[in-house]
């Protein structure tokens, strides 16, 4: 199976720690971005199959990053799973409205992320 | 989890569970008024041949099911609360069905489990949703689908690509159920979710089979004595003009003994 490449952008790396043990394992190359800015300079080298993104970090949030993917033609196509403890009302609004593909709460059970992952990469029918 | 079997009603009994849940799933969340004397919640539009009820089956069991009600001269349920809204659409030569009765038996995925988050429910609940769009689409020629919804659910419709086209409202004097009206543009609508990635696999990333569609349960004059006069009292409470809409769709003999108007 080819490796499948997810960007997990949040300033926790924790986080990072527990989706990549988690994944890695599983056919994904996973890499960590701490904050949007970091995570568009990782997309001058390499382009993520998919990311997954926390709102609330430094420099440049979540949906600043979403924002600026969406006003970039090679980046705006890159699907999104938020990953977040903002999950009220107004977030969910705004994340829809950017087109994420899934919005999802921390903290996650590793088995239902992966579900939303193999959906979108389809891996799975 | 059991297999699940999505597709059109197909028998009185497969109908009559599907009302039952609904039934019970309301009165579970209160919106039944007391001395409500059925166990059944049906409405007058599921009398409508045009009318399909789609059921999700475990073992034979009706675990959940949604009635898609095209628009017709009896209007669709939502115009209790939404009819200027729904004319606007109407003048617009929209042809507009009303997705009602949507209920999944809460021994599925337990209560209060909000369907975005959690990816069983979210594509159990995508899957009967797509039948019911497909069958939209491809049988019934619709170009909008309306629903009626509580707020709380909101985000989901919304993600699925819904407009809200209605403000907050309540049914019922007594139940007060609130209620948001959303609508779906179906015409092209895939190019709309292009970029929504996650709704985008499962509304087109596999064709419905139309065998599903098939063998759609019709009811005979017999059934609509069964859930309108037996197991209801919905025929001897509806007004004139709405049993003469009704026995319009039946040219059959026996019809007068059933409908009196």
């Amino acid at each position: 199976m080819k490796y499948k490449k997810i960007l997990i952008v949040d300033d926790d790396p924790e986080i990072f720690e527990v989706i990549s043990d988690f994944l890695r394992p599983r056919h994904f190359k996973v890499y960590r971005a701490g904050d949007g800015a970091e995570a568009l300079d990782f997309f001058k080298k390499t382009r993520p199959d998919l990311i997954i993104l926390d709102i609330v970090m430094p420099v440049m949030d979540g949906f600043q990053l979403l924002e600026k993917m969406k006003a970039h033609l090679s980046y705006s196509k890159i699907p999104v799973i938020m990953l977040t403890v903002k999950n009220q009302g107004p977030y969910l609004d705004k994340g829809i409205s950017l087109d994420v593909s899934f919005y999802l709460p921390k903290p996650v059970k590793l088995q239902n992320l992966l579900m939303f992952i193999n959906l979108i990469l389809k891996r799975i029918t | 989890m059991n297999k699940t079997i999505y597709r059109v009603a197909r028998t009185r009994n497969e109908l009559e569970q599907g009302f039952g849940l609904v039934y019970s799933e309301y009165k579970r969340k209160g919106y039944i008024p007391k001395g409500f004397k059925s166990k059944l919640r049906i409405s007058l539009y599921n009398a409508l041949p045009s009318t399909t009820t789609f059921v999700a089956m475990q073992n034979k069991r009706v675990v959940a099911s949604v009635t898609l009600i095209p628009d017709s001269p009896l209007g669709i349920p939502m115009d209790k609360l939404y009819k200027k809204e729904v004319d606007k659409l109407r003048k617009q030569k929209c042809k507009v069905a009303e997705a009602s009765q949507l209920s999944i038996d809460t021994r599925l995925f337990g209560k209060g489990f909000f369907s975005m988050f959690n990816f069983n429910k979210l594509i159990f609940i995508f899957r009967l949703f797509k039948l019911v769009l497909d069958h939209a689409l491809r049988v019934d020629g619709i170009t909008d689908f309306c629903i009626a919804i509580n707020p709380k659910q909101q985000y989901l419709y919304k993600f699925l690509g819904f407009q809200q086209i209605g403000p907050l409202r309540y049914y019922g004097l007594v139940n007060r159920a609130p209620a948001i009206a959303f609508r779906l543009n179906l015409q092209g609508l895939r190019d709309r979710m292009q970029d929504r990635r996650g709704a985008y696999e499962i509304f087109f990333g596999k064709q419905t089979d139309p065998k599903l569609f098939n063998n759609k349960f019709k009811m005979s004059p017999k059934d609509l004595n069964y859930f309108f006069v037996n197991k209801s009292d919905l025929f001897e409470k509806a007004a004139s003009k709405q049993l003469k809409i009704i026995k319009n769709c039946y040219p059959v003999k026996g019809m007068d003994k059933i409908i009196k108007c």
